[in-house]
């Protein structure tokens, strides 16, 4: 039976770094990833080879991981038939891990696959806690299933006792780890024991949407850092494709910083996923990005 | 006679052996057997041993298997406030600072909040009763739930952003279809859809924003194989003729509909009616005389065909359990509880002394609001919300006061100002909204007028 860990954090909480990290330690062992592909920044799979680790993605863009079981399911599936000791998952930032026991309960009932479901790692942002937690319901949701937290970023936390009086509040029982760089004891994974929370109450999130902006056309690199500035900082994720006078890019927004990549693709229609929460981007006051001045 | 194939033959509108009975108890069985209400609502050894309790006293034909209409709500992000002696109220808004339509993929399932519970109730007491009496899985209706999503905003959108009200209801919609599926999955025979702020608007309002989403919600239970019924609460009257163009099998109202107008209208659409014994005047307050002689007076002005008794609403959590008795003990030997009640002359609450302000003499507008409670009645929760909005907006500029009719002294100060219908508004003891929710510009314009 494969040791099955769950990695949740909101998005920027730090998954991928803490993910590269603990990977590392799993040197002499076979591992295999699975990572949602909206929820991460992409884990350098590279690098991860190197440590002889294999890498899996969900490719079906599956944002709201709580509405696909399905996907999840299947990579699970074919992770299992890999020849490796341990599965880790990165979910997605917006996932809802309260439905993972029912998860494992349904991969035993479908597929006849048991895992030895080792806990539910919580990544804690020790900045932007606070704000999430007010903003987004998935949060509070992966604190509650939680068997573990490290708390990350601990060097920019400005009131850290405060993010932990609020862990406390919601789940006493997982241990509380504090960390920069993802980077903790090798241990407190390997002794990890998960807990059924019986009585997790599930709750939705109605404000959570996507947006799909597309243009045709060529913009310049400075045009788009505009169209971007003028709402980036409020939405959680920007995603997308861009055809520019400089080159055609695959561009990424977390937590207000842009990052271009260069890419072979080719498309004459440049396309950006928006994922933000209602109540703070009324996405009505984003502009046609071919008519800005 | 069974009592479950009276409720269905009722509701098929066929000629029954007698009126059926279905006592709307909620919190109140947890008040029978020494639970709180948010204990009643979530703890499930003691919902069981309160429904136990409450079926066994009132022999219902008809029984609600849980009564609280923030279910949906607090699963779609609504924060509760709980309370000792009534269902919770919603105290936050998640869509109240946004107009965008929540996305359809986002809808509650059966391992949502507290439906885990609310289905194994549901399937256990369909084990016990389910032969014997017709359960009734009761639902939030999409106007209520919209309200609830959205907050006091949505009369001010009714006017402003038609579109955005018609989006939200659609949304609201699907939330109603889809518990539905779960609550009759969970071997419900009849789903109440509980809609109390329907009374709180315009017919024309109804026919441009509800019919159409009321009339999917009652032909998705039908295309199931299931009976439905339309709860409201507040003066509905000039609102009853829209509901039965919804396609609904029964409306059911309170005493602030008056009976024998509404099954005028209710027999010409054939829909049956239930209805009304008042919650506080008769069944919290009264003696158990005058919840017969209530009882009687329907059955004796009202023809029996699409007919079924009922209290007005969700029963008040202390209503003393001979009143609830005495009501069905008319309904099943009404003559042998006619003869009980002859010489039966009623109390009433004039002896109560209230002291009316000098409404001439006031330093500043004294804003009066009439409710039920407004912690456990919805239309009331969002009346008193306009009211308290308008308290933040002038200060110290207005006083204002809520009387609660679950309080005696409250329905001797309704008699003596002659307050027709809750929940109302006066304003410098002047009746300004009766079952009308004012937006907030409507009952500032209200007030400005006498500053």
């Amino acid at each position: 039976m494969k040791d099955l860990y769950l990695i949740t954090g909101f998005l920027g909480a730090g998954k991928t770094t803490f993910l590269t990290e603990i990977a590392k330690s799993f040197a002499n062992e076979k591992i295999a990833i699975i990572v949602n592909e909206f929820g991460s920044v992409g884990v350098d799979s590279d690098v991860l080879k190197t440590h002889g680790i294999e890498s899996y993605e969900i490719t079906n863009g599956s944002i709201f991981c709580v509405c696909r079981k399905d996907l999840f399911m299947d990579a699970l599936n074919m992770a299992n038939k890999l020849d490796v000791s341990t599965l880790i998952v990165e979910t997605s930032g917006l996932s809802d891990p309260l439905t993972s026991d029912e998860i494992m309960s349904l991969m035993l009932e479908i597929y006849q696959v048991q895992f030895n479901f080792k806990g539910i790692i919580n990544l804690i942002d020790a900045k932007n806690f606070h704000k999430v937690l007010k903003t987004a319901v998935c949060v509070e949701n992966q604190v509650i299933s939680a068997d573990l937290f490290v708390i990350n970023k601990c060097d920019l936390a400005t009131d850290l006792s405060q993010v932990k009086k609020q862990l406390i509040m919601l789940n006493s029982e997982a241990e509380i780890l504090e960390t920069t760089y993802g980077k903790i004891d090798f241990e407190h994974i390997k002794n990890l024991t998960h807990t059924k929370k019986e009585n997790g109450t599930l709750k939705k999130d109605i404000t959570l949407q996507k947006k799909l902006f597309e243009f045709d056309g060529k913009i310049s690199k400075e045009m788009l850092d505009k169209w971007l500035a003028g709402f980036k900082d409020n939405a959680y994720r920007i995603k997308g494709f861009v055809t520019l006078e400089e080159g055609n890019f695959n561009i990424e927004v977390v937590m207000g910083d842009v990052v271009y990549a260069q890419t072979n693709y080719q498309s004459d229609k440049s396309f950006v996923v928006v994922l933000y929460n209602s109540k703070l981007l009324n996405y009505k006051t984003i502009p046609d990005i071919m008519n800005m001045q | 006679m069974n009592k479950k194939q009276l409720i269905i033959d009722s509701l098929n509108h066929k000629d029954t052996p007698r009126t059926p009975w279905v006592p709307f108890v909620g919190v109140h069985a947890g008040f029978l057997v020494g639970h709180n209400a948010t204990e009643m609502l979530t703890d499930h050894d003691k919902i069981i041993q309160g429904m136990d309790e409450a079926i066994k006293l009132y022999s219902p034909d008809g029984f609600p298997v849980f009564f609280d209409l923030q279910v949906e709500a607090e699963i779609l992000g609504c924060e509760l406030v709980w309370a000792n002696e009534g269902p919770p109220s919603v105290k936050t808004h998640p869509l109240s600072d946004t107009t965008e339509i929540p996305c359809k993929c986002v809808m509650p399932t059966k391992k949502d909040g507290r439906l885990p519970l609310i289905t194994q109730v549901m399937e256990e007491i369909k084990v016990k009763y389910g032969e014997e009496m017709a359960l009734y899985g009761l639902i939030c209706g999409p106007f209520t739930l919209a309200s609830h999503l959205r907050g006091n905003d949505i009369f001010m959108d009714m006017f402003d952003d038609e579109d955005y009200v018609n989006g939200l209801l659609e949304y609201c919609t699907e939330v109603s279809k889809t518990m539905i599926d779960i609550y009759l999955e969970a071997g419900m025979d009849v789903i109440g859809v509980v809609d109390p702020l329907v009374s709180q608007i315009s017919p024309d309002h109804f026919e441009e924003f509800l019919t159409k989403p009321f009339t999917a919600v009652f032909d998705h239970v039908r295309a199931k194989g299931a009976k439905n019924a339309f709860f409201v609460c507040g003066n509905a009257t000039r609102n009853i003729e829209v509901m039965c163009q919804t396609n609904t099998d029964c409306i059911c109202v309170d005493e602030n509909v008056n009976m024998a107008t509404a099954k005028e209208i209710t027999d010409k659409y054939n829909v049956v009616l239930g209805g009304n014994i008042p919650l506080t005047t008769v069944m919290l307050h009264g003696t158990w005389q005058d919840n017969m002689k209530y009882t009687i007076g329907l059955l004796e002005t009202l023809t029996h065909k699409n007919l079924m008794i009922s209290p007005g609403c969700d029963m008040t959590y202390q209503t003393p359990s001979e009143n609830t008795i005495a009501i069905a003990q008319a309904v099943f030997e009404t003559e042998k509880c006619k003869e009980m009640i002859k010489n039966y002359e009623s109390v009433g609450f004039d002896a109560i002394e209230v002291i009316i302000p000098d409404y001439e003499a006031l330093e500043k507008p004294f804003v009066e609001v009439f409710t039920l409670d407004s912690l456990t009645c919805a239309a009331c929760t969002y009346m008193m919300g306009s009211v308290k909005v308008a308290k933040e907006t002038y200060g110290d500029k207005i006083d204002i006061i809520e009387y609660k009719f679950t309080e005696k002294s409250s329905i001797a100060r309704c008699v003596k100002m002659g307050v027709a219908n809750l929940p109302s508004i006066y304003i410098n003891g002047k009746l300004e909204y009766s079952s009308i929710i004012p937006s907030k510009e409507e009952l500032e314009a209200s007030i400005n007028k006498v500053l």
